[in-house]
């Protein structure tokens, strides 16, 4: 059964829940419990815009989200990513509805990805946002596409700026339910995973971290993190961090565990951001 | 404004693809071609079919948006046969992206590799599929299938397959080049085209696709490598992202030397 939840002023997640059984390359070998997905639903009063429609398995879930709150209005899709985890499914969308807008900041065009079985079904041409663009020509200036800081392929993160909203795609999804009943979004630190699993899970899917040149990537992180107020994280999976300081210490414990911690001597540096956001 | 994505669409008909580099062994591809400045750059998705005495599998399966004329290609390479085996080497479209159809087209076929995640991906195919490891050996009658690490790669449910009666190395995501040149050049061994791919050809591509590798010391990936094919003769490498290889050495050298001038960049 999946449900939706609100996480800010006009976003929502579409949840469903998979069983932990060591079936999943992204969670490490020793977790065990439930392992939440979500696709996200942002909403104007002209549209809805879906963030990755997400893979088959969750499908009917989505779709039944999408019918519901739809309500007449123009169809988007943003994906993050052109992994399956969030584009399996694209094709059957666009097989169900017209008209649907597809936006992405990944190199690969959503339609040079899909299989359709509904040509019929007319769309106009995919759309390329880059990194620090908003999405303010679809009716979303407050949605910014971010160059991620770690990333495997394709990828942006989102950031609404209304919610401080962080779309991180497949970064900061370590935090598991260890019963179904279990809240799906974090509002207290109390029984948060250690940053030893916050470092498995990241290293679960990117392997070569184990070999990265941290001082590069903490330049990365600051630089992008120096610009932005995160108080909601949002992945593609894992429980979603909510509150100003859950979010941030939460992020802390993600740099901690990955970059190492910042000694007194360590100097932070800043770069120019390549990308600002406004 | 709204800027409209560039596409790539479905690759052209190759005449000269499905081609045999070994008996029995097959390249298939779809060659796409993206504006890069004032040049086209063509960037090969291939995969390929090794036929044994039983059975008959595919490496990788093509990218979604080439399905009418990989098609054709299987259909021709396979010439009456069926298709037992479609080993994806990672669940990244250009390597997999056409398994819903090719599911669907041989009904019979097992999905084998490391198929993590699969199951959510495609619920419907979850009793098609067989989870294989590193070390595993897939039987085709008189030829084996060996599955082998991934030792560059990106997602990290990746296996490389080892021939080991043709010697070919199917190295998914490695040994990729791009390459410039005239229609009905796309399926020529690297040592056949006109101009032989450069350390900068591979670079391009390999930092490109695999963006980790600006982050890493390349040399433990590199020793990986050298120690793997130390353990292998190999006389053909077949990658996704490239053509096929037969002067395996010196194209080697190559891809290390492209691997090590990434940080540079
Ligand atoms: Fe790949
Ligand atoms: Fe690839
Ligand atoms: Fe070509």
């Amino acid at each position: 059964m999946y449900k939706v939840i609100e996480i800010a002023e006009r976003v929502s997640a579409v949840a469903n829940l998979v069983k932990i059984d060591g079936r999943v390359s992204w969670v490490p070998p020793d977790v065990t419990g439930f392992e939440p997905y979500y696709t996200y639903l942002v909403e104007s009063d002209e549209t809805l815009l879906v963030i990755d429609p997400g893979m088959v398995v969750h499908w009917p879930a989505v779709h039944a989200a999408i019918e519901e709150r739809l309500a007449g209005r123009r169809l988007m899709v943003f994906n993050t990513r052109s992994e399956l985890e969030c584009i399996a499914s694209l094709g059957r969308l666009m097989d169900s509805f017209d008209n649907v807008q597809t936006i992405t900041s990944c190199p690969l065009n959503p339609f040079d990805l899909m299989h359709r079985k509904q040509p019929q079904r007319m769309h106009p041409p995919s759309a390329y946002v880059g990194f620090g663009e908003s999405l303010q020509d679809f009716g979303f200036a407050h949605l910014h596409s971010l160059r991620p800081v770690i990333k495997m392929l394709g990828t942006s993160w989102l950031y609404d700026s209304r919610g401080k909203v962080l779309f991180s795609t497949d970064c900061f999804g370590g935090d598991f339910l260890a019963t179904p009943d279990e809240p799906l979004v974090r509002t207290t630190l109390e029984g948060a995973p250690d940053k030893a699993q916050l470092r498995a899970t990241m290293l679960a899917k990117f392997d070569w971290l184990e070999n990265a040149d941290t001082e590069l990537l903490r330049r990365f992180w600051d630089g992008l993190f120096d610009q932005i107020d995160v108080e909601v994280i949002a992945p593609t999976h894992g429980r979603i961090q909510s509150g100003k300081l859950v979010a941030s210490q939460v992020l802390n414990d993600y740099s901690d565990a990955l970059l190492g911690p910042v000694g007194k001597s360590a100097e932070r540096v800043t770069v120019e951001r390549p990308d600002p956001i406004n | 404004m709204i800027r409209p994505h560039f596409a790539l669409g479905a690759a052209p008909y190759d005449a000269n693809l499905p081609r045999e580099i070994a008996p029995q062994t097959f390249w298939l591809s779809g060659c796409s071609r993206q504006p890069v400045g004032e040049e086209i750059l063509h960037s090969h998705s291939s995969f390929y079919m090794a036929c044994g005495t039983e059975k008959t599998a595919i490496i990788d399966t093509g990218n979604s948006r080439d399905w009418p004329d990989v098609r054709r290609q299987l259909l021709e390479a396979l010439d009456g046969r069926k298709l037992d085996y479609i080993i994806p080497t990672h669940p990244e479209m250009p390597h997999m992206g056409n398994l819903e159809p090719l599911a669907e087209l041989f009904p019979q076929a097992r999905i084998v590799g490391d198929i993590r995640n699969y199951h959510l991906y495609y619920p419907h195919l979850e009793d098609r599929l067989e989870m294989r490891h590193v070390g595993d050996i897939l039987e085709l009658g008189d030829r084996q299938l060996e599955l082998i690490e991934a030792i560059i790669h990106d997602l990290p449910n990746s296996l490389w397959v080892y021939d080991r009666k043709e010697q070919v190395l199917f190295a998914c995501d490695a040994y990729c080049y791009t390459h410039e040149h005239e229609p009905g050049q796309c399926a020529l061994l690297a040592e056949e085209l006109p101009q032989e791919p450069t350390v900068a050809d591979t670079s391009f591509v390999t930092s490109r696709a695999l963006a980790w590798t600006q982050l890493v010391d390349p040399e433990p990936y590199c020793q990986a490598l050298d120690a793997m094919l130390a353990e292998r003769p190999v006389k053909l490498i077949a990658p996704t992202h490239g053509g096929v290889i037969s002067n395996t050495k010196r194209m080697t050298e190559l891809f290390k030397e492209g691997m090590r001038n990434i940080r540079g960049q």
